[in-house]
């Protein structure tokens, strides 16, 4: 820091969870000088609260993607899935990674028939993904109930351990030179004539040439002292885990009709998620566990691996994911420079933990070289429209 | 005996069934509140009045000692005063608001969730757990673990027995463990002998009407000296040695805040250490509920702030006893009263003035009893330096296995919160969720940061409150609310 002035840097990122570490990591290798300021703990919002699934067979809302954004966003998935097959030893270090496979349940009739159509719906656009009957499934997870009708398979999918990865990132783009500040809340963003900005924050003022903004459901409150504002928002979502036992699944499980996300961790733990909306408290604006959401969770997550019946739950948590509110209700992720505000980045939207580190490498070839490997005008903030 | 609806609303729940839920629960009935009492055990009592487990046939109550007979009294007046007792019953979910909900299972038969206009939490407080050097080798008990198996068991932790803590409960408890016929090779008080300061205030304590504590610390005294037991003041357990068990412990000198003092060990060739640093209150409950917390060393660490009629910051939610950090089965029975009272006054079946009147002569009683407390206090103070007696590579977390060292180098640069170091290490988030791990740890990461103590967040409060089996509290006719979206639909 200047004595008196404000600190300075390159690119500012603000956000300090897996999509603001990563960008820093792979911006740091490129020798570009960035600060990542986070108003609180590091990893600590959705990046760490997530259930850590690794999903790259088309899920909810992916379902409703043009075939426009589809031609963009399917390479990316394999791309994505290759990435963290290469992770582990990329960064260096144990990140709970699990990558034996991923299943979408049917419980019924119809939901079989809707997995044979998802499946073939994939298929037709070069995702690879298989239906296994009953009996096909229970080959691969023994344990699974019987009862299932089959599954949409997907061999790239599978899980990590969200509490570290993000930090993994951080680490690493350290040791290249990338400068974090926890505990710094961005309060005003000021343009400067000339380019670059003036960003106050509760840890001091930082002047920035560019901004990348990567502050999950907290990314429009960001833009808008910038005057532009993103239809972006948060979910509270709620995740369990049990205790340890023996390895009883190898797989990601899923459920084609969604509200369940299962996996055994390397711990040995189940991790126990699938979207079941948390309680806000009226009173204090903290979120709360609803213990309707957790029955419903681990109903569906028993109903799926009976063998959980007298496993324990240790611990529940709530987490808040962001996705952007497309008006065709697709969730399409937001990544670009700010329509009229040139400098300024968003890198936000939802299935982050998944595409995240892709989408981070594609914000540093972007900050860097001015393009991308992959096309990515699909989720450029200009969709929106831009600012009167 | 179940009172109302099964499945329906409470006037008042009571969480725990030792002195202060057994004592808040006669009050509540006095005063005609519908009354509910959650006990985890199969039997009532708590801690201190702990009771033999069913099967166990006391055929002479008076060989059971004093505090088996006066708690055998609390529960009988309890049992008789029309409250809904629910046994082997555990708590694993609280939510508050404006009406409190309670989850409780049965293990191996069912859950249910009560719903309760008002709450009194006496869930106690258990073992301050000190780590340091071998303190997770077979032969390490708390003086609270060794004292249950004594009281109702009736068994000798060891042979050969080394009690090493802090204040009068280690004295009487080594001497009821000398009396059963264990060798107790010495006892270790980490505070300075008292001076002439301390006993003062103890006998200007004792002249407000506490003779009888006094005199019962003196007699413990007199029964060491007579039977050769040493007592060593200023004096801490440096570590525990054996290969599979413990065969040796090490005690240190310690200064006047519990620093250890180089090369001034000495050991003990023992099979048993039994350590007794005071209690750490339950907090899973208060703290899920997000009552505020103080801080004071002394009860333990964090304690649910209350005011003098046991109400927390939540409306309709009052603390009682050990969980409040209130020592002795005297003091938590005045404090349960005075709950009990408060809460059938805040349900509007006792006037402020009826509650007043009744609350008079608890709390004078409780005002006595805790001017002996503040005196002993005064005379044991427990030292920052407690913090401070594990090595580098002592596991800390011994649900997942984490070491102080493991923890050291997992502090984040900028970091204000131990909860990231949770997250990095696993540390607290085994099966007992920080109980044993959670004070270290905050230590451990205060004295890395130098930010103290009392300002760092407590680990996050998560559901649920105790491990609870999935198939009990699984409902597998839910489904979320989110619909299919089809390709075919788009």
């Amino acid at each position: 820091m200047r004595d008196g002035g404000a600190d300075e840097t390159d690119v500012l990122i603000i956000g300090a969870g897996l999509v603001g570490c990563a960008s820093a990591h792979y911006l740091a290798q490129e020798h570009v000088e960035c600060l990542v300021v986070d108003r609180g703990e590091m990893n600590r919002e959705g990046s760490g609260t997530n259930a850590g699934s690794l999903h790259i067979q088309l899920r909810g809302p992916e379902r409703l993607y043009s075939e426009e954004v589809l031609r963009e966003f399917l390479p990316m998935k394999a791309e994505a899935a290759r990435g963290w097959a290469q992770i582990e030893t990329e960064l260096g270090c144990d990140l709970g990674l699990k990558l034996h496979g991923g299943l979408l349940i049917a419980e019924t009739d119809p939901e079989f028939a809707f997995v044979r159509e998802i499946v073939e719906y994939e298929r037709g656009l070069g995702l690879p993904a298989e239906t296994l009957s009953t009996a096909e499934l229970l080959r691969i997870a023994p344990h699974l109930s019987p009862r299932l009708k089959g599954a949409a398979y997907s061999a790239a999918e599978g899980s990590a351990n969200t509490l570290l990865v993000g930090p993994a990132y951080a680490r690493s783009a350290q040791r290249a030179g990338a400068r974090f500040r926890t505990h710094a809340n961005v309060v005003a963003t000021e343009r400067l004539n000339g380019g670059g900005f003036l960003v106050t924050t509760s840890g001091g003022p930082i002047r920035a040439k560019r901004i990348l903004n990567a502050a999950g459901p907290w990314a429009s409150a960001l833009t808008r002292m910038v005057g532009v504002a993103l239809p972006i928002t948060g979910r509270v979502i709620q995740v369990s885990v049990t205790e340890r036992r023996e390895v009883l699944l190898d797989q990601l499980v899923g459920h084609i009709s969604g509200g369940l996300t299962l996996k055994q961790t390397r711990f040995g733990t189940f991790m126990i998620g699938g979207g079941w909306p948390a309680k806000v408290d009226p009173a204090t604006g903290r979120s709360v566990i609803d213990h309707d959401s957790v029955a419903g969770n681990l109903g569906v997550a028993l109903r799926a691996l009976p063998a959980l019946r007298d496993v324990s739950v240790v611990r529940s948590w709530t987490g808040v994911i962001a996705h952007s509110l497309d008006r065709d209700g697709s969730r399409l992720q937001i990544f670009g420079e700010l329509p009229g505000v040139p400098g300024y980045y968003v890198l936000a939207g939802g299935t982050l933990f998944t595409m995240g580190p892709l989408f981070a490498r594609l914000a540093a070839e972007l900050l860097t070289a001015g393009t991308t490997s992959f096309p990515v005008t699909c989720y450029h903030p200009d969709r929106f429209g831009t600012p009167a | 005996m179940a009172l109302g609806d099964p499945s329906g609303d409470r006037e008042l729940v009571i969480i725990g069934g030792g002195p202060a839920g057994l004592a808040a629960a006669i009050e509540a009935r006095r005063a005609g509140v519908q009354t509910t009492l959650i006990e985890e055990r199969e039997t009532l009592g708590g801690q201190i009045f702990k009771q033999p487990p069913p099967g166990f046939l006391v055929k002479r109550p008076a060989a059971m000692g004093a505090d088996h007979q006066a708690g055998r009294r609390l529960i009988e007046r309890a049992l008789a005063s029309g409250t809904e007792i629910l046994t082997d019953h555990v708590v694993w979910s609280v939510s508050g608001g404006l009406t409190n909900e309670v989850g409780v299972y049965e293990p191996g038969a069912s859950a249910r969730t009560l719903r309760a206009t008002t709450l009194i939490l006496a869930t106690g407080a258990y073992d301050r757990p000190v780590p340091f050097p071998g303190w997770t080798l077979p032969g390490v008990l708390t003086a609270g673990g060794a004292q249950a198996m004594v009281k109702v068991q009736k068994v000798l932790p060891g042979r050969r027995i080394l009690m090493a803590g802090s204040g009068p409960l280690v004295l009487a408890f080594a001497v009821q463990l000398h009396r059963l016929g264990a060798n107790v090779v010495a006892v270790l008080e980490a505070a300075p002998a008292p001076d002439i300061r301390g006993v003062a205030g103890l006998l200007a304590a004792a002249a407000a009407g506490n003779w009888g504590q006094l005199r019962e610390g003196i007699r413990y005294l007199a029964y060491l000296r007579a039977h050769g037991i040493p007592l060593l003041y200023g004096h801490a357990i440096a570590r525990a040695e054996g290969a599979d068990e413990v065969e040796r412990a090490v005690a240190v000198r310690v200064d006047r805040s519990w620093r250890q003092l180089p090369a001034t060990e000495r050991a003990f060739d023992v099979d048993t250490v039994c350590v007794g640093y005071g209690f750490s209150p339950s907090l899973e409950i208060p703290r899920v509920l997000g009552l505020a917390l103080g801080y004071d060393e002394q009860l333990g660490g964090h304690v649910p702030s209350h005011d003098r009629d046991m109400a927390s910051s939540a409306p309709g939610v009052f603390v009682a006893g050990a969980v409040a950090g209130t020592a002795g089965g005297a003091a938590a029975i005045e404090e349960g009263r005075i709950a009990g009272i408060a809460a059938a006054r805040s349900l509007g079946r006792l006037t402020a003035a009826e509650a007043d009147e009744r609350m008079a002569a608890p709390r004078r009683h409780l005002s006595s009893l805790q001017r002996f407390r503040r005196a002993l206090d005064a005379s044991y103070p427990v030292g920052a330096g407690i913090h401070g007696w594990a090595a580098e590579d002592t596991v800390v977390c011994r649900c997942e296995e984490v070491t102080k060292g493991e923890i050291r180098r997992n502090i984040l640069p900028g970091s204000r919160d131990p909860n990231s170091v949770k997250a990095l290490t696993r540390a607290g988030m085994g099966l007992c969720q920080g109980r044993n791990c959670g004070a270290q740890l905050a230590a451990i990461f205060s004295a890395e940061t130098g930010r103290r103590l009392e300002d760092l967040p407590a680990l996050s409060p998560r559901l649920p409150v105790k491990p609870v089996p999935i198939g009990l509290i699984a409902d597998p006719s839910r489904t979320v609310p989110t619909r299919i979206q089809k390709p075919s639909e788009e």
